[in-house]
């Protein structure tokens, strides 16, 4: 389990600036899927991870080359992903009218999906790579200020 | 003979998948502060991060209410901040102004500052602690799927 155990030096702000420092470096990083736009990369994580929410604890789904079909992905409403991200209604619209053009996300009965085929894209293989490698070093940053994460089993 | 231990399990997407829910659900609970609006949170923490980066490490900021005062604050160019935060100027430029008119960020002469007295606001406070409590339940998650954070049980 981890805690912040009795006694452990008060180390919020500190894990927090080197954290999101290394969050922010990931997102400049990985707008480069979406022509250096990290708005662009926002509102695209917002649908496939509301798409695959669901899916987080089954099991035959969590290696890397494991998409799961589009069967099995649950659409996010307009409505939903306008609150999710909170912008300017017609400016997020603006980008999942982009994205339906590229082909990119689909729009099916229940709202957007983002469809497994394009997972499969070797840039996205990458990224999903290079993903778990940027946890890593987050880990080794969080690690550096004192943020303790428990034992593993 | 050498006994190599089982290669570890292939958890790859597993973990893209749930960092990237946390993160997103982590975006929206602090976008409360910025009318929701998950752009703006972004923006706002990509100035007061790199305002304070070379702080990482300072043993005298690192507790929640350990600020760091103005002075150590580091202005924030805007041309550095289109290069951290990639997006349409029209767009970054439209929220940096209004983070300006909403007096939490303020234009020095060198750059973009947030002030120290934004951080002693009660709903900043209860923001970092409620982040950092995201960020433990995060690594549960992922330890939960088999991550490992380097460290055994002995």
């Amino acid at each position: 389990m981890t805690t912040r155990g009795a006694g452990a030096s008060d180390n919020r702000r500190a894990v927090l600036r080197a954290g999101t420092f290394e969050i922010l470096k990931s997102l400049r990083a990985f707008s480069r899927l979406h022509e250096g736009d990290m708005f662009a990369l926002l509102v695209f994580t917002t649908i496939w991870s509301a798409n695959g929410e669901h899916l987080i604890g089954d099991e035959r789904y969590t290696s890397l080359h494991t998409i799961g079909p589009d069967s099995t992905s649950a659409p996010i409403t307009d409505e939903a992903l306008q609150r999710a991200i909170g912008a300017p209604a017609a400016v997020v619209a603006g980008y999942v009218d982009k994205f339906i053009g590229l082909g990119v996300v689909e729009r099916v009965s229940g709202g957007l999906i983002i469809p497994g085929a394009v997972f499969t894209l070797p840039d996205m293989m990458d990224a999903a790579n290079e993903f778990y490698d940027r946890m890593l070093s987050l880990v080794a940053s969080l690690r550096t200020v004192g943020f303790s994460f428990g034992r593993d089993a | 003979m050498t006994a190599f231990p089982p290669p570890p399990a292939d958890n790859r997407r597993a973990i893209v998948r749930i960092v990237a829910t946390e993160m997103v659900r982590i975006a929206g609970s602090m976008a409360k502060a910025h009318d929701n609006d998950v752009i703006e949170y972004f923006i706002f923490t990509a100035i007061w991060v790199l305002n304070s980066n070379h702080l990482v490490g300072d043993g005298r900021y690192a507790a929640l209410r350990s600020i760091p005062p103005d002075a150590v604050r580091r202005p924030l160019p805007i041309d550095e901040l289109k290069r951290a935060l990639p997006m349409p100027d029209e767009i970054l430029l439209l929220y940096v102004d209004r983070l300006i008119a909403k007096g939490v960020v303020e234009q020095a002469p060198s750059g973009l500052v947030v002030p120290t007295a934004v951080f002693t606001q009660p709903e900043m406070l209860e923001g970092t602690n409620e982040l950092y409590d995201h960020m433990v339940h995060m690594v549960t998650a992922m330890r939960g799927v088999g991550f490992s954070f380097g460290e055994r049980s002995t």
